[in-house]
């Protein structure tokens, strides 16, 4: 019912949905982190 | 007016770099606010201090859409809906039941899947992150959770769509053969336990923008809402001459009846429908800065996915777990990824 071509696939959708995830993640966050050092200079 | 179908690349390096931009210019516009006034914010407020309030009304309102008022809210427009006959016999008891437990049964783990995230997860990835950011002024903030929740969202569902591999996986969003409330929390329930957008608007609350979040969230679940809802509450703003000029702005802002009935059309032959395209949740600007929408300011003749099969409901709802009986169907286990639509006797060589 459930076989390992499912797993792969599921794996595989997982790290699309990861990717998706961290991109925006680390260009707002290390954004804004980045401003701080800066102005704090 | 309107902007048609035809020959719309699709540029996905282009398109990366300028999600990348997008992202950063609440960030830039932010870094150019503190630098042209000279203003520290981070050395006066304490991490996961809210130094600012919305009015109490509206708290309440955003509060109460995120815990039971969307919900309210859609039980009563799908009994309008309903009651005026726009489900009409579409509606069958195959329908019904996936309809009921897509919108029921997902809260039920989701919630907790986002709380533990947030309250697990991200302090042990992020020891120390908690609150660090809730110095960001209320209005950018408010940019940055819109910008970055609704533009992810936007790439998780065109990538459903572009990647032939992850459609199934959206697949049941598009295959109610109808418009309306019964179908706007449609999905299959792995689509829905790793919506990007989620975890990423939990991290930036944990990070101290949560306040933010909560308005965003409010806003977007009426949109999104609205826009899967059967009654075409957006005509008037095409037909009334003096509501034009706010319609004219909406439907390029906003995703509308008009623009979201077009992506859950079954064809985009008549040049109203556009499943290929106008993938925009909240914001509808994203498909005409990639160059994905349409805007016809008509509605699709009929709904859903040509080669639909009727797939059991439980299939629907917990592929790839459950496989589909139905020969042939995308979700069987010896089925086509993308099946082909089912070609029309009159297009068939030799057949008039």
């Amino acid at each position: 019912m459930f076989t390992l071509t499912d797993v792969i696939l599921l794996v595989r959708k997982i790290l699309v949905g990861i990717l998706v995830f961290l991109l925006p993640l680390t260009i707002i966050g290390g954004g804004i982190w980045l401003l701080m050092q800066f102005l704090k200079q | 007016m309107s902007i048609t179908a035809q020959n719309i690349p699709v540029n996905l390096k282009r398109d990366v770099s300028i999600s990348i931009l997008l992202y950063a210019t609440p960030v830039v516009l932010l870094f150019a606010y503190l630098w042209f006034t000279g203003q520290k914010p981070w050395l006066t407020v304490a991490p996961g201090e809210i130094t600012f309030r919305m009015p109490f009304f509206l708290e309440s309102i955003f509060k109460n859409l995120s815990t039971w008022g969307l919900s309210a809210l859609m039980i009563v427009v799908a009994i309008v809906e309903f009651s005026l006959g726009l489900y009409q016999k579409r509606w069958t008891r195959n329908e019904q039941i996936l309809d009921l437990i897509c919108f029921v049964l997902p809260r039920f783990f989701i919630r907790p899947l986002t709380v533990y995230f947030t309250l697990k997860a991200l302090p042990s990835i992020f020891p120390g992150g908690a609150g660090v950011f809730s110095w960001v002024p209320f209005g950018f903030a408010f940019l940055i959770i819109a910008v970055a929740d609704d533009l992810t969202q936007y790439w998780y569902h065109r990538l459903h769509h572009q990647i032939p591999w992850l459609w199934r996986f959206h697949r049941t969003h598009h295959s109610a053969p109808y418009m309306g409330m019964s179908m706007a929390r449609r999905q299959n329930v792995i689509y829905t336990m790793f919506f990007s957008q989620t975890y990423l608007t939990a991290a930036l609350t944990y990070f101290g923008l949560g306040y933010a979040a909560i308005a965003v969230r409010g806003i977007k679940s009426l949109i999104t809402t609205g826009a899967h809802s059967s009654i075409k509450w957006d005509k008037p703003f095409y037909d009334i001459k003096w509501l034009r000029p706010i319609g004219w702005v909406m439907e390029r802002l906003i995703s509308t009846p008009a623009t979201h009935h077009a992506h859950h059309a079954d064809t985009t032959d008549d040049g109203v429908g556009y499943y290929k395209g106008n993938f925009g949740n909240m914001f509808f600007i994203w498909d005409l800065i990639f160059g994905t929408g349409i805007i016809t300011r008509k509605y699709p003749q009929s709904y859903g996915i040509k080669h639909y099969r009727e797939e059991e409901w439980y299939v629907q709802f917990l592929w790839p777990i459950f496989k589909s009986k139905k020969e042939g169907s995308e979700l069987a286990a010896d089925g086509p990824e993308v099946a082909d639509d089912p070609v029309a006797p009159a297009l068939v060589p030799g057949k008039v």
